[in-house]
Formats: C-alpha cells, structure tokens, sequence
C-alpha cells in the first residue's frame, strides 16, 4: 500500500516537474503560447490519473495479491512436488539397491544349483560309466567263454572225428566179435 | 488212422478164425506171401483194387494165383471178402496188424539187429539167444547192415533201443567232453 502510494507520488511529481520545465521553457523564449492550457491539462491529467488510481488501487491490488498467493501457492506445491519426487527417487533407489541384492541372491541361488546339477551330472556321468565298463566286463567275459566254448567244442569234434577214423581203419573182424560178445555180456547184466 | 482201424478190424476177425482152425500161422505166412507178391507185381495189385474190372473177375484172378502159391482156404476165403467189400487196397496194412497180433499170441517179439559188418550166424544166433533170455520171449531177428556204426550192434525192439555200438559209444564221449 505503501509502496503504491510512493510509485502515484513519483509520478505525481514527474509529470509537475515536467510542466514546469515546459513552462521554463516557453519563458525562456520569450515568445507566445498558451501556459494557462498547459496547466490545465496538466491539473486534469493529475485529477484523471488520480481518478484512475482511487478506481483501480483496490482491484489491481486484489489481483496482485491474487497473483502473490497463486505463485506462493505454485512455489508450495513445487516444493512439494519437489519433496515427492525425492521421494519418489528414494523409493526407487531403495528398490533398485533391494533388486540388486535380489539380482545377487538370484545369481547365487542360479549358481549353487547349476553347481549341484553339474556334481549331479557327474556323479550320474560317473555311474554311467561304471556301469557300462561293468557290462563291457561281462559281455567280454561271456565272448571270452563262448569262443573257449567254441574252440573246445571244435576240438572235441576233430578229436572224435579222428577217433572215428582210426577206429574205422583199425577195427578188425576179431575186434568186431570181441564188441558183441561184450554186448551180449552186457545184455546179460540188463536181465 | 481210418485205414489202420479197419485193418486193425479185419486182422482181429481172421486171427479168429485162425484160432479157431488152429492155423493162424499157416495164415500169417500166407498173408506175408500176398503182400510180397502184391509189392513186387504192381500189376496185379491194380488189378485186385480197381473197381473197374468186374469182382468175380478179380476173385477169379486171385483164386487162380492162390493155387500158385498154395494159399490155404481161409486165406482166400478172406481174400474174396476184401475184394466183395473193396478193401483190397488195405492189404498190406491188414497183413502187418495181423502179424502183430499173431506175434501176440505166440508170445514172440520182432527185432531188428544192426550191425557195421556182417556177423556169423553164430554170434547171430547168440545174440538172438539172448534177447529171447532178456525178453522172456520168442525173438524174430531182421539183419540190416550200417558201416557208420564202426563196429558193435545195435537191437530195436519196438521202441526200445539196444545200443552197444561204437558210434554211439563216441557219440557220449563227446558230449561228455562237451560238457566238462
């Protein structure tokens, strides 16, 4: 209020001073003119400016102030926006620092159990193994028999193949006699 | 089957009457004779089956050739009722089941002897001795020679198997050395 009274007086006295010097002005050259006009616009330019001022010091004060509390209002609520939005980054900076060691638990959870399924594929691995040298162990083993199997049958078979032909080739007509007497011997056993 | 069961059938009626005459023998030998006949003249034996000649055609045929052979008359007697009935053509069957059931009644038994060489009678004849001692009865003994058995004999009867050959002999062997 104070202010506004002080800015209506400057101007007050501006606008006088300006006359005046116009005045001056018209004195120092001696020559005609009208000063009475002057001064009388000059009367009515004050009267309507003060005229103006009675009329729009309360409005242009209401909306000043209008506007005073819309920028306080708005410089609250940036503020609080403001304070918000920290909030807001703290949250999310705590989420990321939560997801990260979430990330890192995951990591490790992830890594001790492709550490256990790696010793699982292993020790299966391992098993496998055993249990395929065991059969290759046993199927050797049968392959080893069947073949002395083989050769002992084959050597059974020329052993009694050449057995047959020294007996065909020394098998003489006594020795035939001698066979059925022992077979009639043996008949006699059977009764 | 059907053939062996009628053969089985008519065999049993002619040992009857055998019995009967006290000549089922005589039969026998003269049933083995027809059979040899009807094997070597096949001929004949077309003649005696075939419905296409008249029956007392074929009687008549058969009666002549019975006279040749000295058959007795029940033997064609018999042989007339096969040819009246069509059954000639079961003659060799009926003839083998009637010397099985002759051999029943005589007590005797078939055996085949086989050997890898040729044996003398006399050990034929001790082999024969004493498969009638073992059997308890009367042994027929048929000769076949088979070199494979390499030496000793080997007696069928029936579906028992008398083996003291040396075949067989190396055949244990061998499958005793095939299990050790």
């Amino acid at each position: 209020m104070s202010r506004f009274s002080a800015w209506s007086g400057y101007v007050i006295f501006g606008i006088l001073s300006q006359a005046f010097s116009a005045d001056d002005l018209w004195a120092a050259g001696g020559g005609g003119g009208v000063p009475g006009e002057v001064f009388w616009q000059i009367i009515s330019f004050v009267l309507l400016l003060l005229l103006l001022i009675s009329v729009l010091k309360n409005p242009i004060r209401a909306f000043l102030r209008k506007r005073r509390e819309e920028i306080k209002s708005s410089l609250e609520q940036s503020a609080k926006k403001e304070g918000e939005s920290q909030k807001t980054f703290e949250n999310w900076e705590r989420k990321l620092n939560s997801l990260s060691q979430e990330v890192a638990d995951l990591h490790q959870k992830i890594s001790q159990e492709g550490e256990m399924e790696r010793q699982r594929i292993v020790e299966r691995a391992l098993e496998e193994g055993d249990r395929i040298r065991q059969q290759a162990k046993v199927v050797a083993e049968q392959e080893v028999k069947k073949a002395r199997t083989a050769l002992r049958r084959e050597m059974v078979a020329l052993s009694i193949e050449l057995a047959e032909k020294l007996l065909k080739e020394s098998t003489y007509p006594q020795d035939q006699e001698r066979l059925v007497r022992e077979y009639i011997g043996k008949m006699r056993e059977i009764r | 089957m059907i053939s062996l069961t009628l053969a089985r059938k008519y065999a049993r009626a002619l040992l009857e009457i055998g019995l009967q005459g006290g000549n089922y023998e005589t039969l026998g030998k003269d049933l083995e004779k027809v059979t040899d006949l009807l094997k070597k003249n096949k001929e004949l034996k077309n003649i005696l089956i075939s419905a296409a000649y008249p029956a007392a055609t074929r009687k008549a045929i058969a009666r002549a050739i019975s006279i040749s052979i000295a058959l007795s008359k029940s033997t064609v007697d018999f042989i007339d009722l096969l040819i009246e009935r069509d059954r000639m053509d079961h003659f060799p069957e009926i003839a083998s089941s009637y010397e099985s059931l002759c051999d029943g009644v005589a007590k005797r038994i078939r055996a085949t002897l086989v050997t890898a060489v040729a044996l003398s009678p006399e050990l034929i004849n001790d082999i024969k001795s004493q498969l009638e001692s073992t059997t308890g009865r009367e042994v027929i003994l048929s000769l076949e020679e088979d070199p494979s058995l390499i030496g000793g004999v080997r007696t069928l009867i029936g579906n028992v198997i008398y083996d003291g050959s040396l075949k067989t002999q190396l055949s244990i062997v061998k499958e005793n050395l095939y299990k050790e």
